[in-house]
């Protein structure tokens, strides 16, 4: 028995609507994954500066202490020691610019003050000679000057073109200057008088330019340093931060291992760092790993038949016949698999999207599976490596909830338990495979 | 919209310059042959453009024209020592740096003063 194409386009047209109606579940589905994936990620740097500031508030003995403690950085640093080291370095700075200035920063700024009045004297001289020579500026000067333009040995011929290029050029000069020369040897005796002026002034104006500038370089370092000088402690509070976040971003969670309990100082918010460094890493996995291919595969099926679809129409194709065995293939009830798919993926992805900051709760010890407290257990989540991998190494392992015996957490778990009961339409107890 | 065309600023070709300094000539009265041979005074070249009636003309001393070769020093000697003498006058373009503006004033100029020299000799010549 064979079917015809318009039993492939009857089955077609009953399972194309499924595809579509699964692909809008789907792009909905996504975004609102990626907008929890993407403020929770937002949230990461407030905390990590928060635990960075509660690890290592100051440079007292018991911050210092309570950093090597917690994490084990900063073993040995001796603040007195650094901010001493640092102030001869900045102190002999300061004394080297000082010996070059041949005196202090006072005397420098007072050597600043003569040399502005010693600038503007010598720039009230050289100001208008600059701005006669820029007057006078034209392409053909330097010729004319040259050729003797205005003087008796000027022997350019009448007949040639360039005697009548110089009478314009210098016509022009005159004009530019303002028509006060009779004629181009009045203005060249005073150009050259006023040249040679600038030549000789000059200068004095920019050795003085220049070592203002230089001064002035001197004095804001000079300045800066005393500024260091004054914030060496916050200078070096900074440092010290500076190498403890360093270190906790690349260490991560196993700085805290075997170290840090929540009831520690700062151990709170250490928890809370790496809890929602774990929430964005499941719900990342959980989007590559489970909801995009899910959509993908989707997506091409849709594509394909609708392909298809159009191709069956064509009257070329009206006599072709397909087995009853390409048919089930091509037009399976795929609900039974994608209704599995959507109960799996959204009791993992409520976990997360529920989940209701009660980081404390973790611990920093290696057989603590953070998934689980995200879940309170109740999901499995075979979609992260790092599950997966805990559950092969610890065997025997079993969640216990932490808040279980915490009286003040007694009436909030029974209210999430509820949220995520009815989110997820699981029955309280049972254990769902979120792979 | 103005109706002005505006003036062009740029270097003009020897081309451009020659077909200028014709409009100019002409419009001073003169009745411009171009590329005309002339030979005096022991020089043979080909002019630019000239007047054989008025003894009047320019001639473009470039090497884009290729007439290098033509005007040796000792041919542009004699020539000029006979626009010195009043003989023939000539307008020597010896530089290509000018635009427009600068070439038509020049011409200007030139054929003012031809006419200044020529009123001069002629006042003399009654004289």
């Amino acid at each position: 028995m064979s079917a015809s194409v318009s039993e492939w386009q009857r089955r077609a047209k009953h399972t194309i609507p499924l595809y579509e109606e699964q692909y809008r579940r789907y792009q909905l589905a996504l975004r609102e994954h990626r907008a929890l994936e993407e403020s929770t990620e937002g949230e990461v740097p407030a905390q990590f500066d928060r635990l960075v500031s509660e690890l290592l508030p100051d440079l007292q003995p018991a911050s210092l202490a309570r950093v090597q403690a917690r994490t084990g950085n900063l073993e040995g640093v001796d603040p007195e020691a650094l901010l001493a080291s640092k102030r001869r370095e900045l102190e002999a700075e300061v004394a080297e610019i000082e010996a070059d200035l041949g005196c202090d920063l006072a005397g420098a700024r007072a050597r600043l003050e003569e040399l502005a009045g010693e600038v503007e004297d010598q720039a009230r001289i050289v100001r208008p000679l600059r701005r006669f020579v820029a007057q006078a500026k034209h392409e053909r000067l330097d010729h004319l000057l040259e050729v003797g333009y205005g003087q008796p040995r000027y022997d350019v011929p009448w007949y040639r073109l360039s005697y009548y290029s110089d009478w314009k050029a210098g016509d022009e000069i005159l004009e530019a200057m303002g028509e006060v020369y009779a004629d181009f040897a009045a203005f060249r005796e005073d150009f050259a008088e006023r040249s040679n002026q600038l030549q000789a002034e000059e200068p004095l104006l920019l050795r003085l330019e220049a070592e203002t500038a230089q001064l002035n370089l001197s004095v804001a370092r000079v300045e800066e340093l005393q500024g260091q000088l004054l914030g060496l402690p916050e200078w070096l509070l900074g440092q010290l931060q500076g190498r403890l976040r360093e270190d906790l971003s690349t260490r991560g969670e196993a700085a805290f291992t075997g170290r840090t309990t929540a009831k520690d100082e700062g151990g709170a918010s250490a928890l809370a760092w790496v809890g929602l460094g774990k929430r964005v890493q499941y719900l990342q996995e959980l989007r590559r790993g489970q909801l995009e291919p899910f959509g993908q595969n989707v997506e091409k099926t849709l594509n394909k038949l609708k392909r298809k679809s159009i191709k069956y129409w064509r009257p070329k194709h009206s006599g072709t016949r397909f087995s009853e065995g390409e048919l089930d293939a091509t037009f399976a009830d795929k609900t039974p698999k994608w209704d599995k798919f959507w109960a799996r993926y959204e009791a993992a992805f409520a976990a997360l999207r529920d989940f209701d900051g009660r980081y404390h709760y973790g611990r920093f010890d290696d057989d603590f599976l953070w998934w689980d407290m995200f879940c309170d257990g109740r999901v499995k989540g075979r979609f992260s490596e790092e599950v997966v991998e805990f559950y092969e190494e610890y065997e025997d392992y079993s969640w216990e909830s932490p808040w279980d015996d915490d009286e003040d957490y007694a009436w909030e778990e029974g209210a999430a338990a509820a949220a995520i009961a009815e989110a997820d339409g699981y029955d309280e107890g049972d254990l769902f495979d979120g792979s | 919209m103005s109706d002005q065309v505006p003036v062009r600023r740029a270097r003009l070709s020897e081309a451009e310059g020659c077909a200028l300094l014709k409009v100019r000539f002409q419009g001073a009265g003169y009745a411009i042959q171009e590329n005309l041979r002339f030979a005096e005074g022991g020089v043979e070249v080909v002019l630019d453009g000239y007047d054989p009636a008025a003894r009047i003309g320019y001639e473009y001393l470039t090497t884009e024209a290729g007439d290098r070769d033509e005007f040796t020093p000792e041919v542009l000697g004699k020539l000029e020592g006979m626009v010195r003498q009043g003989e023939v006058y000539l307008f020597l373009v010896d530089e290509l740096e000018v635009d427009a503006q600068g070439l038509s004033l020049a011409a200007e100029r030139f054929l003012a003063y031809v006419k200044e020299v020529q009123a001069k000799r002629a006042r003399e010549d009654q004289a």
